[in-house]
């Protein structure tokens, strides 16, 4: 398949009034926005035959949007990915525009959320409704305690997020918030979900913005300087871990083996970069009586076999930019663990490293 | 009195499947006869493999804290409660609440247990702390 590097650009941009804006509604807002990235284009509404939406209160909002607006496409879009919705848009549009499904593609979004009632959410979900937890902070809140967890992650280290998009709102201004913002002010601020804080919490906004795009090709004929399109993703793994319960303590660098766990991953993610079917399994159980074994599977392409017979040599690799140490590395550290460092292929396809360790006990 | 005009256990879903063991006080979780991973929520084909063969199996009930939180709210709408993730020893995950304790004292890897509860005659799993232990 051909790139999409530079496929496209966006010729016109257009923002509405934002903030808190009673008394408009986000279709409204939605067509003062559209109509000053048309401004900027020097287009006329029919020439729009592309559209990719997404609004804050419906779930099929492009229809609605296009008779709101007056326009007759011949591409609509308008899969609702939350936030990340108008990015994942541009792929769709990129690829619309240089297949010539369309001329001019206008992706846009509104939003009523903070004066129609938008506020915290319990999901429409029966596995989780039950338990009343306030979306998105809750969920993001649980993500968080996990990661300060497993990391050693700080709320000071985290609160960096909100201080820098401060920072970066403050050179903007049309932003809503103004006021300098410090961490401290972050970490004093009141607590929605443990730990985030109302300043670790997203904005709700009234608003709407609108991005036209067209081919590359056509841009620079228009007013404004072009912004080409030049990557744009949108991805997800799935990482299932079965860890076994009660599994004898080991005698371990932890340092050591989170560097060969790590290595193990990041290699299954490298593997399975452009492959359809993405899936790591992390496993932990007992080998034997004398040793637990750590298995990391992935769904890639699997090795081939003049790289399986030399997988823990050095300098020996399938990455392009791979300096082929990692495996030897990996290798070396279990050896220096007495333990037994394996690659094998995965049975559904892809490969499966594992490693054992001594228990404590074996080792005495 | 049974009702002989009832369809088969067959013809329910496996949502519905989980409810009805819930309502007669069984915690189940699904186990994939084709590839052996354990299940949560209910689906009707394995997430893992995509096989069909997924068939109920009582829960242990055994769990551990993976995350917790504390949904701030005002005392007088009801004050703050605990949101937790727990990791069953079976492996899924799931969305739950750690009762019987402060919400604020809920700990990642405190161990658990499982215990039913309703709501509006609605059963729900909810856990409770197995005292003092900690997961190794």
């Amino acid at each position: 398949m051909s790139s999409l590097r530079g496929a496209a650009a966006a010729v016109g941009i257009g923002l509405s009034k934002f903030g808190e804006v009673p008394n408009f509604s986000y279709l409204e807002l939605m067509a003062q926005a559209v109509g000053r990235a048309l401004a900027d284009t020097g287009l006329r509404k029919s020439d729009i035959d592309g559209v990719f939406c997404v609004t804050s209160p419906h779930n099929v909002p492009v229809i609605g949007a296009c008779e709101y607006l007056g326009i007759k496409p011949k591409v609509v879009e308008g899969t609702m990915l939350g936030g990340s919705s108008f990015i994942n848009f541009l792929q769709w549009a990129a690829l619309a525009l240089d297949t010539g499904l369309c001329e001019v593609a206008l992706i846009t979004f509104g939003s009523d959320l903070c004066t129609g009632g938008g506020g915290l959410r319990i999901p429409d979900h029966p596995w989780e409704r039950v338990y009343r937890p306030r979306n998105p902070p809750t969920s993001y809140a649980l993500a968080t305690a996990r990661h300060m967890h497993q990391y050693g992650t700080t709320r000071a280290q985290l609160a960096e997020v909100a201080v820098a998009a401060r920072a970066w709102a403050r050179l903007n201004p049309a932003a809503m918030m103004q006021d300098p913002l410090s961490i401290e002010d972050v970490l004093a601020a009141r607590i929605i979900c443990d730990p985030l804080s109302l300043y670790d919490c997203c904005l709700v906004c009234d608003g709407a913005g609108a991005v036209i795009l067209t081919k590359a090709e056509r841009a620079k004929d228009f007013p404004r300087p072009p912004a080409y399109l030049l990557g744009v993703a949108a991805d997800g793994y799935r990482v299932t871990r079965m860890l076994g319960y009660g599994l004898p303590p080991v005698i371990a660098n932890k340092v050591q083996i989170q560097q060969v766990v790590v290595n193990l991953l990041r290699n299954s993610v490298e593997a399975m970069a452009g492959t359809t079917r993405r899936e790591i399994t992390i496993t932990s159980s007992l080998d034997g009586d004398t040793a637990v074994k750590i298995a990391v599977s992935d769904t890639g392409p699997g090795l081939p076999d003049e790289v399986s017979s030399q997988l823990f040599k050095p300098f020996v690799t399938t990455k392009p930019d791979g300096m082929g140490v990692g495996l030897s590395i990996c290798r070396a550290i279990i050896d220096d663990h007495g333990g037994r460092f394996e690659a094998a292929p995965n049975p559904g396809g892809g490969t499966i490293f594992s490693f054992t360790v001594p228990t404590a006990s074996k080792r005495g | 009195m049974s009702d002989p005009t009832a369809p088969p256990a067959a013809s329910l879903g496996p949502d519905a499947v989980y409810r009805e063991k819930l309502a007669a006080g069984e915690f189940c979780i699904q186990h994939c006869g084709t590839c052996g991973t354990n299940v949560f929520y209910p689906r009707q084909c394995c997430p893992d493999c995509g096989g069909g063969e997924l068939g109920c199996v009582a829960a242990s009930g055994d769990g551990i804290v993976y995350s917790t939180t504390v949904v701030r709210r005002k005392p007088e709408r009801g004050g703050d409660y605990n949101v937790a993730v727990i990791q069953l020893a079976e492996g899924p995950r799931l969305m739950s609440r750690v009762e019987n304790i402060d919400s604020h004292a809920v700990a990642i890897d405190m161990k658990v247990r499982a215990r039913i509860t309703e709501d509006d005659g609605a059963p729900y799993v909810v856990f409770d702390p197995l005292d003092g232990e900690e997961a190794t």
